[in-house]
């Protein structure tokens, strides 16, 4: 993890947070929190897969 | 009389017929046994007893009278702390959940248990919400390993695995979204059931992932386990995602045999991981040894997303509980434990598209199972990594990249068993899993049932149980 990433994520999760009104988190917490976004893109990598893409997901609601 | 408790359901029920021991008396034997491992195992929130002997008196009656009720008459059972109950408080272990949440009626599962005369000795303890890792700074009671206090007797359904290694009470209910009830009868020695998703009402349960919580029995045996199930199962108008599907009898299917059953043994993921404990896949190669020693007729599986399958299973329970949580997380989150705020807190920062694109590929995997297991009957693999972990030194962040061989089925909702499988050199539980197609809880438990006639792992008790007797 890059300086310039750790920077993006740490603006990325205190707009998260912000956002959703959950603010007081201890700040140990919220580097971490910080620190498992950085590596985010890569970690869910597998979700982003080719195959994935064609895939119905599994959240079809039944009309009755 | 107490010297010959019986120590399963099947055991009580034949011993209350046969007027061996009455419902009361068992009662009264079970909870001096769990009160006296209470400072030391710490399986109950809270006991229920005033109810709970009532009910036994009930059952006297009834057993002697009529009506017959079936196995579960006059048997003391626990309940986790996460399912409501008419006679005491919801907590879910957390300061966090309003207390007013708990003052109803029965949870369905409940009150079917209570149907079919059970007795229920109390609240068992959890993992707070069902997810994380104790923190003790909440005040909020853990329990511990029976078999070595100094560990855990793993998660979310802590107190329950724990009361059914002491010999606290003799059958129970936990939840499982990632592995809740299987971890913990992996590590407690003792046996749990996740049965399909739709099987079991899951009203009355404070909800950690919607689309992944299951509700499903734990005990001694696989045969206890199907007596449970039998009572719980099937459709509930209070519950959209049960199912109307015919509950077979379980206890028919426990033949005792393994013939011609198709095993599959998915090698990749499940048994090369690194991270495996090296007795521990010695133990569950030796189950499937004798297995196939036993007639079944064992072959490898492949199932490619079996890896990913986690990462899909995390980004759905962790986007689902803080969407719970959220509220509450703004309003009060010092009140939760910490390492429950930290895991729940993760869901954050998964964005709509990465929980859409974990449901696809939740299809995928659901779709490779489903082919793969075409002529199988059942898959076979360990239920954890290893042996129940030490508290002291424990990092909790560590599940966050280690293999998870349980929560893929809750991706999938496809049944799955734990039953003890064997012993580390340490003298530790090893959870042995046998996963079934959806709604075959018959085989899976027919499997489970099997290897318990083939073994005695699920016979012995720790020392902490032991010594725990009534006098």
């Amino acid at each position: 993890m890059n300086e310039s990433s750790t920077a993006s994520a740490q603006v990325a999760v205190q707009a998260i947070l912000a956002r959703d009104g959950v603010q007081d988190l201890p700040q140990d917490e919220v580097e971490r929190l910080i620190a498992i976004y950085a590596d985010l893109a890569t970690d869910l990598a597998p979700l982003r897969a080719p195959a994935v893409a064609t895939a119905e997901p599994a959240v079809i609601f039944p009309a009755e | 009389m107490t010297d010959e408790l019986p120590s399963t359901i099947a055991e009580a029920a034949e011993a209350l017929r046969a007027r061996r021991i009455s419902s009361v008396e068992l009662t009264r034997a079970l909870l001096e046994r769990a009160r006296a491992t209470q400072d030391s195992i710490g399986a109950f929130q809270a006991f229920t007893e005033e109810t709970a002997l009532t009910a036994a008196q009930v059952a006297d009656a009834e057993l002697a009278k009529g009506p017959e009720r079936g196995p579960l008459q006059g048997v003391p059972l626990g309940i986790k702390d996460i399912l409501a109950t008419s006679d005491a408080p919801t907590t879910a272990s957390s300061k966090v959940l309003d207390p007013t949440w708990g003052q109803r009626a029965d949870a369905t599962s409940v009150r079917k248990l209570r149907e079919a005369g059970a007795v229920i000795l109390g609240k068992l303890v959890l993992h707070e919400y069902a997810i994380g890792w104790p923190d003790p700074d909440t005040g909020m009671r853990f329990a511990r390993n029976p078999w070595d206090l100094a560990r855990s007797p793993g998660g979310s359904s802590s107190g329950t695995g724990a009361a059914l290694a002491a010999g606290a009470i003799l059958g129970g209910l936990g939840t499982d979204t990632g592995g809740s009830i299987r971890g913990p009868a992996s590590f407690c020695g003792i046996s749990g059931l996740k049965a399909t998703f739709g099987r079991v009402s899951k009203e009355g349960c404070v909800p950690l992932s919607y689309s992944l919580d299951h509700i499903g029995p734990m005990a001694r045996t696989a045969r206890d386990c199907a007596l449970l199930l039998q009572v719980i199962a099937g459709f509930d108008p209070l519950d959209p995602t049960t199912v109307r599907r015919e509950v077979p009898n379980y206890a028919d299917a426990l033949n005792g045999s393994v013939r011609g059953v198709r095993i599959g043994v998915p090698r990749a993921y499940f048994f090369d991981t690194p991270e495996l404990n090296a007795e521990t896949r010695a133990a569950v190669e030796k189950a499937i040894d004798d297995l196939g020693r036993a007639g079944a007729v064992v072959r490898e599986v492949s199932l490619p997303h079996a890896a990913e399958a986690r990462i899909a299973q995390r980004v759905i329970m962790l986007g689902e509980a803080y969407a719970y949580h959220q509220a509450n997380l703004q309003m009060q989150p010092i009140a939760y434990g910490k390492n429950t705020r930290r895991q729940i807190t993760q869901g954050a920062l998964f964005s709509a598209a990465d929980y859409v694109q974990a449901q696809r590929l939740r299809s995928i995997v659901k779709t490779e199972v489903l082919t793969a297991m075409a002529d199988l009957d059942v898959l076979v693999t360990p239920t954890s990594l290893a042996v129940a972990s030490a508290f002291e030194g424990y990092d909790p962040d560590s599940m966050r990249r280690l293999p998870s061989f349980t929560s893929i089925w809750n991706l999938t909702g496809q049944p799955a068993l734990s039953v003890c499988g064997g012993f580390s050199s340490q003298g530790l539980p090893v959870g042995l899993q046998i996963v079934g197609k959806p709604f075959d809880e018959a085989t899976v438990l027919r499997v489970g049932d099997a290897y318990q006639q083939l073994t005695d792992w699920h016979t012995r008790r720790p020392a902490a149980a032991r010594e725990a007797q009534p006098a």
